[in-house]
């Protein structure tokens, strides 16, 4: 199960998100759910332009993200992308993916 | 690019192998059936073996899996022969 959790700070925006766990769903190199999760991060996490200014991990099985500092447009739309994905995965493959939230 | 994809990221384990071995006979219950001073009658078995570990000695005989027997009634001695050689045998007694 690839577990997902998502913080807000008190502006609403976006300032946490950690992805752990396996998705356990196929063998390894034929697990469908561990490729659209790993895409979806791995093309966000690519895109965020104040990368500098994050704490931001990406290793087998853990994925992470923090701001201290509230986001810019940009790097905020692309966190929300981010999530709305793995929602979306989720949405089709819940027994796989699960996503908590602090709101 | 700050991050190379790795398609399985959150994958399970790397595929484990599994082995082809895994098999094993049941044991043969070799080894000694009469002990050293111990009565047996004739006929009876006194050693189970591969091969000759103990070979026959006065009143006993071997048979064709090398198994040792008594041929009369009576106790029961293993003895060394040898440097490295040990020898069972029957002392007759009714």
């Amino acid at each position: 199960m690839i577990k997902i959790k998502i913080g807000h700070a008190s502006n609403n925006q976006v300032n946490f998100l950690e992805v752990t766990g396996h998705a356990n769903s196929a063998p390894y190199g034929k697990d469908l759910i561990c490729a659209a999760v790993s895409a979806v991060i791995t093309g966000g996490f690519n895109n965020l332009r104040n990368y500098k200014s994050y704490e931001l991990k990406l290793d087998e099985g853990h994925a992470y993200f923090k701001s201290n500092a509230p986001l810019d447009a940009h790097d905020e739309a692309v966190i929300e992308t981010i999530i709305c994905g793995l929602n979306t995965i989720r949405e089709t493959n819940p027994e796989f993916v699960e996503v908590k939230t602090d709101k | 690019m700050l991050f190379k994809l790795n398609l399985q990221l959150f994958a399970s384990k790397k595929g484990v192998g599994s082995t082809k071995n895994g098999r094993d006979s049941a044991g043969r219950r070799l080894g000694a059936k009469v002990a050293d001073g111990q009565w047996c009658h004739a006929g009876s078995i006194i050693y189970r073996q591969r091969g000759t570990r103990i070979y026959p000695g006065v009143n006993t005989k071997k048979g064709k899996d090398d198994t040792i027997f008594a041929t009369c009634n009576g106790v029961v001695k293993y003895e060394r022969s040898g440097k490295d050689r040990t020898v069972v045998k029957v002392v007759p007694q009714e």
